[in-house]
């Protein structure tokens, strides 16, 4: 990919921003950190990628698994459990 | 955070607790048949097959019922329960395998260059998730979390798949608020890699 105006700025900005991404995806970061951060992504192409990714993993994380019915055997296996310490 | 001002509250399963630390044990069925699924999909996502998902969830209700007199409404129950059951993880953890837990580095996973943006990254970070899920990509996010080291595995499960909050969950592992961003952090950028490669070979 051919370099840009845009994406010409200070390596060592991302380093320290890149450990803070998550927290700023979860908007746990204070106003103005969460700010610094948006401003860096407008003239960022390598890490708003990061974030947009990243964003996506965690959207696809939550919802890729299908909930499962829990196994006739394991809820009879439970009641028996539940039955027996019943009686201490 | 000290959560000791949270000793009041509000769970919506204090009334059956009651009633069973009351003497009406036959209300344990009850408490089984509501947190049993739950239970069960938690143990189906940390475990890596479906016999160690029912150990999981056998083991973590006899603990519970073991431990019910000693649980003192400072968490909700439902939070309790998972405490319970991230502590049978680690034992079976420790019990099935003796090599050290990995770290995941942050470093690793840092941009090198500007370089490392690439069309097809951008193409599935912008599409709807919908159009995404599908079995193949499915058993990949499996993959990729049976692979993560345990301490990270279930911080990435409790935020992102159960729907703790980073310090609902820092309670039920017993872990700093920090530490689990720390860890969720790079749980995420390890799942990324991994999505980051499959949607590249594509």
């Amino acid at each position: 990919m051919e370099t840009s105006e845009k994406k010409n700025h200070d390596n060592e900005k991302c380093k320290e921003l890149f450990s803070v991404f998550s927290e700023y995806i979860d908007k746990e970061l204070d106003n103005e950190d969460a700010e610094k951060i948006k401003v860096h992504l407008d003239s960022c192409e390598c890490c708003n990628d990061c974030v947009s990714t990243l964003k996506k993993t965690i959207e696809i994380c939550s919802s890729f698994f299908k909930e499962k019915k829990v196994p006739e055997s394991l809820s009879e296996r439970l009641r028996k459990i539940a039955k027996n310490h019943g009686t201490y | 955070m000290n959560k000791r001002e949270d000793k009041r509250i509000t769970d919506q399963d204090r009334k059956l607790l009651d009633a069973i630390n009351e003497g009406d044990s036959d209300l344990f069925n009850d408490l089984v048949h509501k947190y049993e699924g739950k239970l069960y999909n938690f143990g189906l996502k940390v475990c890596k097959n479906v016999n160690d998902a029912e150990d999981l969830v056998q083991e973590s209700f006899i603990n519970v019922f073991k431990s019910m007199k000693d649980f003192r409404h400072e968490t909700k129950f439902k939070n309790w329960l998972y405490k319970i059951a991230a502590n049978v993880c680690w034992k079976m953890k420790r019990k099935s395998r003796f090599a050290p837990e990995q770290e995941i580095s942050i470093e690793e996973f840092l941009p090198s260059d500007h370089k490392s943006v690439d069309k097809k990254s951008s193409e599935w970070a912008s599409a709807p998730v919908d159009h995404l899920l599908n079995r193949e990509l499915s058993a990949r996010i499996k993959e990729g979390v049976d692979k993560l080291p345990e301490k990270y595995k279930l911080v990435l499960i409790l935020r992102d798949m159960e729907g703790f909050s980073t310090e609902e969950t820092s309670n039920i592992l017993s872990l700093t608020v920090q530490n689990v961003k720390v860890r969720l952090h790079r749980a995420r950028l390890f799942l990324r890699e991994e999505l980051k490669e499959f949607y590249g070979n594509k």
